[in-house]
């Protein structure tokens, strides 16, 4: 009975200890506010161990993250009819991101079909989280009140922020991915270069094979 | 007015406390002129180039935002009055400056520059990592 006890909690010591997951072992009772400051977190510990090896999940991820975003801006009440300005940002930065994901999907180039990013995907799901609970209870903010206009405001300049962090962080790996496969071309050439300088030896014509 | 949905408990979105706002970006603004100082005294020790050079003129930089933030007669403390900030590394005082900029009110016209210097206070922390400190 004791060895099956050690065995259970081996078995969930990870999650325990995995400062990017929170176990939601209840229902959740953040504000939306709350939310926005957890997707502050979690996009300035992304952009603090980012490197040129994620590039790809976080890539891949980045559309997703946008459109849960523009969801969550959209449930914000006291929109105006029509276009309005104030939705620009986050109206470009969505076509941007779904021209993205169209140029993602459906080839073999780099960085193709494969995982996703945890970090931006809990980001992208905590937006969602916001918007839901926006919806539900948005109809009683008065948001034509000037403390409630203030912090929808505020509201939106977070979203901005948040999402500002995480392009940064997916392009410090971008870059990071690109300058690492340049590295790698480069020495592939010199290695290259080298061997067909190297003298004839009857060593080297043993390997390669003898002209004449 | 009761609390909304939006109003984040104990963490309200929108926090119009200038003085408390202006103090945290002066402890910011001192923290980074420790570290610049001391990444370059040692850049000073190590070779022409070194990217420990970088990351002081980073670091410097950083701080430059952080006080251009600050309104024109707000006075800046003593640095010499902490000599506390001495015995802590680079690495400590940049990540300490990060954590004080969580709770800046991002969203004020007057703070609008704000996201930048948190994404370069992250950069900076990267890259001291990145070094080894």
């Amino acid at each position: 009975m004791a060895t099956d006890l050690r065995l259970a909690y081996a078995d969930i010591d990870q999650e325990l200890f995995d400062v990017d997951q929170i176990p939601m072992t209840s229902r959740d009772v953040r504000s939306a506010g709350e939310m926005l400051f957890h997707v502050d977190y979690l996009a300035r510990q992304l952009l603090m161990d980012v490197d040129g090896d994620a590039a790809g999940t976080l890539l891949r991820s980045w559309p997703t993250m946008v459109a849960a975003a523009e969801k969550l801006w959209a449930s914000l009440p006291g929109r105006r009819p029509g276009v309005d300005e104030r939705d620009r940002p986050i109206t470009t930065l969505a076509a941007q991101a779904a021209t993205i994901e169209t140029s993602l999907s459906g080839r073999t180039a780099w960085p193709g079909r494969g995982p996703t990013s945890p970090r931006i995907d809990q980001m992208a799901q905590t937006y969602l989280d916001a918007a839901s609970l926006v919806r539900r209870h948005g109809a009683k903010i008065p948001h034509e009140q000037p403390d409630a206009h203030r912090d929808l405001e505020a509201a939106r300049t977070r979203i901005m922020h948040g999402l500002y962090l995480t392009a940064h962080a997916v392009n410090v790996a971008l870059h990071a991915h690109g300058r690492e496969r340049v590295d790698a071309a480069r020495s592939a050439a010199v290695a290259s270069s080298w061997q067909s300088t190297m003298p004839r030896t009857p060593l080297h014509l043993l390997e390669h094979g003898s002209t004449g | 007015m009761g609390q909304t949905d939006l109003q984040p408990k104990g963490t309200p979105v929108d926090t119009p406390n200038a003085d408390g706002t202006w103090d945290r970006l002066g402890s910011i603004a001192l923290l980074l002129h420790q570290a610049a100082n001391q990444v370059w005294s040692d850049a000073d020790r190590a070779t022409a180039d070194s990217p420990l050079h970088d990351l002081g003129l980073g670091v410097h930089l950083a701080r430059s935002q952080a006080s251009a933030l600050l309104p024109d007669d707000y006075e800046l403390p003593d640095v010499a009055e902490d000599a506390e900030l001495e015995e802590r590394t680079p690495l400590q005082l940049l990540t300490e400056a990060e954590e004080l900029t969580r709770p800046l009110p991002l969203h004020r016209p007057d703070l609008v520059h704000g996201s930048q210097l948190v994404v370069d206070l992250c950069d900076l922390i990267r890259q001291a990592r990145g070094l080894g400190y």
